[in-house]
């Protein structure tokens, strides 16, 4: 079988792992090595559905020996099976980047016999194309659950990411569908990968600082609001995000972190339930990113849901606005679905959702406001706000003037005052404004096309 | 003057519109007296008398380069974030290099756009950093925002063929003059390939020799960038590569997910549709790996027997 034809297989059988981010380590070039890593990311291309490719992502092999009854590559599965040469896999890494086709790989793999051999050979493959070749651009490499530590180490200083599938958001949904993996095996990988970071932090960082003892705080939280925040501070963390204690281009064990993945809309477990899963993870193993993923139906098993079943596309943007808002606005998951009132509604945006729910708290007058209310306050970020903290020492600004800023006035404008004045287009009864930025969402092309399709939905759990 | 306004044509590039700048600095022309036209499209109003456009010799780059470290100078250096070693993260001088990317947009009002800001920065001096609702600094920052998602682009869509010389070319049409701006982006990723980058809108291109931690800039004529960017001498390997690149392309798409489903095309409007034409993963020319698969892609005896095929 030529390198193609596996692509094609391999390819096919790694786009439903969602994590695709070339992102969170900036390295520099090297003598005589091929290729840098941007902290931003880069991405090269966009799928029909309108997704990023930043990476090489394929499996090493889709011959599985587990039986995962969502999984298309189940041991169960009626699937052609490809294993790829660590060589060639490599080589194939190095030759789209020179194309400037991908930043590089994301490495993961069906259980190929058992969870050591998978990773051993996922290994040598990355020693190939870090060692060999010479490739110095970005690598994520998925742990597969029960490897050895030793072999997660080595994965670690060859990948600048880790990453362990969890799958599904409780022990019993898992138990439930995928009956050869075991919980247990799934945190130890991410409590080891933890805990050889702070290992290496604790080593970087001068002992007895307070740098050092703050990043070696467990868990390490967000901004919780106690204090006010100064609007001086400087690039990301004009954001609520905690800031890294030491830059990840110091590390050599996975520097850019780990990160984990839930399948959205397989088993019955709520928005409100999985929200608070993530924070949990954040601060239990330091995770980079949760990713979500909307569970297509593709296998019929009596556990799943039908397989006419529309993806939960909402569902799962939903989740991904409200995890951005944990991560850098410091909501906590009880602020964007109540356990009394557990789903996201899929209508309007988190945030905008919260701010409707909590009118009382507005307007905001945009002269005197303190960053972390800024922030609150819908269609106004992290830039937005920067933005305004800055033109407002130059002088009183108005509507206008937040229009030039490119404010996105259309959801900013109901709650916020210029000194001292409402916007003219902007209704002041509270049930008013509810109404008009409901209608303006349910509006949306999205929303629209979304209700049609899902309105057909056949069962719900 | 004789009362009237002077219309002063420039050639529309960052050295161009600096020096038309100076001279309308020297000539003590007052700001509402004097606007700047690029020369390609220069009309004159009926109260205007037209002046340039000047030539890029000696004298004019030296009056573009007084004017660029006066700037510097009056805005960056003097802001008072700069003195409390604030600025690199949050501006890195960002108010005076957002000139040089505003240059170099494909916009005839760049060099009215850059006057009015510059104009505005030596009066105002380090307070044009805060002064982000004026209109002058909106224009600008409208122009450089452009450039710098065009040069986003151009890292992320440029495309590279591998030569049958064994160095790499890939030809991008922005709709700015980006290539200047990205090609160390290039040097460092790729260190040790030997490459070009050519814009044959702008006629410009970035060579690369292997090894180098810098590109070449030059400036082509049309029938030259034209000629690069046609260049079709690829090495055996080309087709199959690209071959394969479109497959993982078209088994990446999730179902579900597409245009009709979401109300709109997100694929379109992160990869606009103009660059489509030059995207091998997007060409049906490339569904066909042909008849050549190349040694290191034709896959080990042994896996193909465990994989029973």
């Amino acid at each position: 079988m030529d390198t193609y034809t596996k692509l094609g297989i391999l390819a096919d059988a790694a786009k439903y792992d969602v994590a695709c981010t070339s992102s969170g380590v900036e390295r520099g070039p090297q003598a005589g090595k091929l290729g840098v890593a941007s902290a931003a990311g880069c991405c090269h291309a966009f799928t029909a559905d309108g997704r990023c490719i930043t990476l090489l992502k394929v499996l090493l092999s889709n011959a599985c020996s587990y039986d995962c009854a969502y999984c298309v590559n189940r041991r169960s599965a009626s699937v052609q099976r490809a294993t790829f040469e660590p060589r060639e896999l490599a080589e194939l890494t190095v030759g789209f980047y020179k194309r400037n086709l991908i930043e590089g790989l994301f490495l993961s793999s069906g259980v190929l016999g058992t969870p050591d051999a998978t990773c051993e050979r996922m290994a040598e493959c990355l020693r190939i194309l870090r060692q060999e070749l010479r490739f110095n651009g970005y690598v994520h490499a998925k742990v597969i659950p029960g490897a050895s530590p030793e072999l997660i180490d080595t994965l670690g200083r060859l990948a600048d990411r880790l990453s362990v599938n969890l799958e599904l958001p409780s022990r019993g949904s898992l138990a439930l569908l995928c009956p050869d993996k075991d919980p247990a095996q799934i945190a130890r990988p991410m409590a080891q990968i933890r805990a050889v970071r702070d290992e290496e932090a604790a080593r970087l960082l001068p002992a007895g600082t307070e740098a050092a003892r703050k990043a070696l705080e467990r868990p390490q939280r967000a901004y919780d609001g106690s204090a006010p925040l100064s609007p001086g501070m400087r690039g990301q963390t004009l954001t609520l995000r905690p800031r890294a204690a030491v830059r990840a281009s110091k590390r050599a064990f996975a520097p850019a972190g780990q990160s984990t993945q839930l399948i959205i809309g397989a088993t019955p477990e709520d928005d409100n339930h999985i929200l608070q899963l993530s924070r949990a993870l954040y601060e239990r193993y330091d995770l980079k990113r949760v990713f979500f993923s909307a569970y297509i139906p593709m296998m019929d098993d009596p556990n799943l849901p039908d397989s006419v079943t529309p993806v939960p596309l909402r569902r799962e943007h939903r989740l991904y606005q409200a995890d951005w808002l944990m991560r850098y606005y410091a909501f906590s998951p009880d602020e964007l679905a109540t356990p009394e009132a557990p789903w996201l509604d899929l209508e309007v945006d988190p945030k905008l959702a919260w701010a409707l729910a909590h009118i009382d708290r507005f307007p905001v007058e945009v002269m005197d406001a303190p960053l972390e209310l800024l922030l609150r306050v819908p269609g106004i970020g992290p830039v937005g706000a920067r933005r305004i903290i800055r033109a407002r020492r130059a002088g009183r600004i108005t509507f206008d003037d937040l229009k030039a800023l490119n404010i996105t006035l259309k959801r900013a404008r109901h709650f916020l005052t210029c000194a001292g004045k409402r916007d003219p287009a902007s209704p002041l009864d509270p049930e008013l404004i509810r109404r008009k930025v409901v209608e303006d969402a349910q509006a949306s092309a999205y929303n629209s096309a979304r209700r049609r399709i899902e309105a057909a939905q056949p069962r719900l759990f | 003057m004789n009362g009237r306004s002077a219309l002063l044509a420039c050639t529309s590039t960052l050295e161009g519109v600096l020096a038309a700048i100076g001279i309308a600095y020297l000539a003590h022309v007052d700001e509402e007296h004097v606007r700047l036209v690029d020369a390609a499209c220069a009309q004159p109003r009926l109260d205007e008398n037209v002046v340039g456009p000047f030539p890029l010799d000696d004298r004019t780059l030296a009056l573009a380069g007084r004017v660029w470290r006066g700037l510097s100078l009056h805005v960056a250096t003097g802001c008072p974030r700069s003195r409390e070693n604030r600025c690199p993260g949050t501006c890195a001088g960002s108010c005076v290099s957002k000139v040089a990317y505003a240059c170099a947009a494909d916009d005839p009002s760049v060099p009215e756009a850059v006057h009015r800001y510059v104009r505005l920065a030596f009066k105002e001096g380090p307070a044009i950093a805060n002064m982000m609702s004026n209109p002058a600094v909106v224009r600008l920052d409208s122009l450089a925002r452009l450039v710098l998602n065009e040069c986003e682009r151009t890292r992320q869509f440029a495309r590279f063929s591998h030569l049958a010389d064994g160095s790499y070319l890939a030809s991008f049409r922005p709709a700015a003059d980006t290539v200047p701006f990205v090609a160390g982006h290039f040097a460092q990723r790729m260190g040790p390939e030997r490459f070009c980058l050519v814009d044959p809108v702008h006629c410009v291109a970035a060579v690369h020799e292997a090894g180098q931690k810098r590109c070449r800039i030059i400036r082509l004529d049309q029938t030259l960038a034209d000629e690069l960017a046609a260049r079709d001498d690829f090495a055996a390997d080309e087709q199959y590569v690209r071959a394969m690149w479109k497959r993982l392309y078209d088994g990446l798409a999730l179902d579900g997910r597409g245009k009709e489903e979401r109300g709109y095309d997100l694929r379109a409007s992160w990869m606009p549709k103009r660059f489509w034409g030059d995207l091998p993963e997007l060409d049906p020319r490339n569904g066909n790996p042909g008849a050549h698969v190349p040694k290191r892609y034709q896959g080990a005896r042994k896996d193909a027997l465990k994989d029973g095929s």
